[in-house]
């Protein structure tokens, strides 16, 4: 069972992006990376191939759900959370739809954000990775 | 009364509707004292002997009408005592006149004669009276009033034609004949306007509604009625003067009444597809906004919510960094708050702005299209100004358009522009219409950074911005652009293939009025334009 070791967080937002790489950053060994730009973080994905995409639904050039139906689309297994500002049914089942692991509702406190973190990175680790 | 005053003073607020009927209640009791002590006190009665069928009015039959009168003004008010003392004088007319009645046929006496209105007075008049016992103990019951309403209203209606057609009676030997012209117009005028518009009733209220159903009634009702007393009329004076016999005005009037009832059916059908064609438009107007609310909602509920969740984190750094003794990074952090809230005021202007043009109506009217892009030109002179920026007008038209939300569509265009120009070059917008078979095709571009291809088709929803114009704006300018466009019949898109800058095009219906068609284009300038 691979073990859960890299993780990209995707989000055009930097202040999301900085609470997000912050509260990863606190699970012990899990090495972080943050991406703002949609595009380029396809490019990354497929060349790093880290084990987790923490992935924001809402951004602009291409939104979550475009880059992850590419990914998947191009036979990508990476294990996807998407993380968003709200939770509305439909893009829930969108995300769903278009091929994600999971779908987290973004935190308002500190200690939410690092539970989040804690309760994914644990779940991962549990979780046999795909190899892609 | 033309229809549309008709229509104006059938929607009159509540209150003034009321009045209105109370009027025309007193009207009715006015003219039945006027006539009552007109003929007993200047001899009026000698009419009788100039008009067939115009005695003066009886005491009794003038007393009954003014207490009805009096009763159905009371039923017009709120209070529960107005209704009682109502109820009480209706009760009292039916009372009075069946024991006048009945106290002639029993005792036969020659003066009570004198007081004693006609049997079909008496009939009508108790009617009337039993219509407003009605309007006030069953007012749930309209079918009831509506039947007893018409059948007090018939016999006079039948008294009424009869002596302005026929003048005199059409059966000599009808009882009805007895019945004067005034008091059977008071009697019906009572029913056909007191008591069949009465506001507890159903068709007072049906009639009045602003429905189709009301609107229809309006028009159609007093065609209905008019249209067999004007034939009638014209049956009597092709009867008169030319001679017709009954079968030949027979057959007249059962031609006319053909011919005129397709072409009413017709015409009503013409009416109603009308307001069908406007209520379907209605309609999709307000699924448009709905669609654009919709869509505009769950962009705000994800936007609205990151300022928020910002200042929420950022205040608990804040509290960290304070306890811990960092300054700087409470600077910091305390500086990261103050920029987060900024972001909430300018996506509730956009929000707002968004919500007025996805609800806005839109009132038509032919402008040109150089006076629009002007007056947009104008509200940005001080920006292009600082940006050494240009607009050109190229070719000039005249738009069927709402100048508001086109001058508005401009803005927000020219605005973009504004934002995504470069530092290399000075601003040059260039705006061009083009007139395609059915519309006109408007485009305006810019020498700017312009779009990612990739943003093109989510650039016009709400809340939706580019990389390149990310930190600016709030992502409603495109959207509300979209949303005007749309209630215009149109369609706006971001040419992808541009390379040189951004060039947003968009289409119009091209104005129905032939003289709003294309001018000869005109070089425009003025202080925001061509410098």
């Amino acid at each position: 069972m691979a073990k859960l070791a890299s993780v990209l967080v995707v989000d055009d937002n930097p202040n999301c992006l900085q609470f997000m790489t912050l509260a990863f950053s606190a699970q012990a060994g899990v090495h972080v990376t943050g991406e703002q730009k949609p595009q380029t973080a396809l490019v990354r994905i497929r060349n790093e191939k880290p084990n987790l995409v923490m992935l924001d639904v809402k951004m602009p050039e291409l939104d979550g759900f475009g880059l992850l139906s590419t990914l998947r689309a191009e036979g990508n297994a990476v294990p996807v959370v998407m993380c968003s500002g709200s939770a509305l049914q439909k893009d829930v089942d969108r995300a769903y739809i278009s091929g994600c692991n999971g779908y987290i509702e973004k935190p308002t406190t500190l200690a939410d954000y690092k539970e989040m973190a804690h309760a994914v990175v644990r779940y991962w680790q549990r979780t046999e990775l795909p190899q892609y | 009364m033309t229809l549309r005053t008709l229509d104006a003073y059938l929607q009159l607020p509540r209150r003034r509707y009321l009045t209105a009927l109370e009027w025309h209640a007193a009207a009715i009791g006015s003219i039945a004292a006027a006539v009552l002590l007109g003929g007993y006190g200047f001899g009026i009665e000698q009419l009788t002997y100039l008009i067939p069928g115009f005695p003066t009015m009886r005491l009794n039959t003038a007393a009954a009408l003014m207490a009805l009168s009096l009763g159905y003004m009371l039923t017009l008010r709120e209070s529960r005592g107005a209704r009682y003392l109502s109820i009480v004088i209706a009760a009292g007319i039916i009372v009075w006149l069946a024991w006048a009645r009945v106290n002639w046929a029993l005792t036969g006496a020659p003066e009570l004669l004198a007081t004693l209105p006609a049997d079909a007075t008496i009939a009508c008049v108790m009617l009337s009276a039993i219509a407003l016992l009605l309007l006030n103990l069953k007012p749930g019951r309209p079918a009831l009033v509506g039947v007893i309403c018409v059948l007090a209203a018939t016999p006079a209606l039948y008294r009424i034609f009869g002596l302005l057609l026929f003048w005199g009676a059409p059966d000599p030997a009808s009882p009805l004949n007895a019945m004067g012209l005034h008091t059977a117009t008071l009697i019906a005028w009572f029913n056909l306007v007191c008591v069949a518009l009465h506001p507890s009733l159903g068709i007072g209220r049906v009639i009045l509604q602003p429905s189709l159903r009301g609107r229809l009634l309006r028009r159609a009702l007093p065609i209905v009625i008019g249209l067999p007393v004007v034939a009638e009329a014209a049956s009597l004076a092709l009867r008169i003067m030319l001679g017709w016999t009954p079968e030949a005005l027979f057959a007249l009037n059962a031609t006319i009444s053909v011919v005129i009832g397709v072409m009413l059916v017709w015409w009503l059908s013409l009416i109603t597809q009308r307001w069908q064609e406007e209520a379907i438009e209605r309609a999709e107007h307000l699924a448009r906004a709905n669609e654009a609310l919709e869509q505009y909602a769950s962009s705000a509920a994800h936007d609205l919510k990151a300022p928020a969740r910002h200042v929420l984190l950022y205040g608990e750094l804040l509290e960290e960094a304070l306890a811990k003794g960092d300054i700087d990074g409470a600077r910091r952090h305390a500086r990261s708050i103050r920029t987060s809230g900024l972001e909430l005021p300018r996506l509730i202007d956009g929000m707002l702005e968004f919500s007025r043009s996805a609800y806005a109506r839109v009132s038509l009217s032919h402008n040109p299209l150089s006076e629009i892009v002007q007056a947009a030109a104008t509200m940005h002179a001080p920006d292009l100004e600082a940006a050494h920026g240009k607009v050109t007008l190229e070719s000039d038209a005249v738009l069927e358009c709402d100048s508001t939300l086109m001058t508005s569509l401009f803005q927000n265009l020219f605005a973009n522009a504004i934002k995504n120009r470069r530092q290399d070059r000075r601003l040059a917008i260039r705006v061009s219409c083009q007139r395609e078979p059915e519309f006109w095709r408007i485009a305006v571009e810019d020498n700017g950074s312009g779009f990612e291809s990739s943003f093109a088709p989510v650039a016009f929803n709400p809340l939706a911005r580019g990389v390149r114009a990310a930190g600016e704006g709030a992502g409603i300018g495109l959207a509300a652009c979209r949303t005007i466009v749309q209630s215009h019949g149109g369609v706006i898109r971001i040419d992808p293939d541009y390379r040189t800058g951004a060039r947003i095009e968009f289409t119009l219906p091209a104005a129905r009025d032939p003289k709003a068609a294309a001018v000869d284009p005109e070089p425009i300038s003025g202080p925001a334009m061509a410098r």
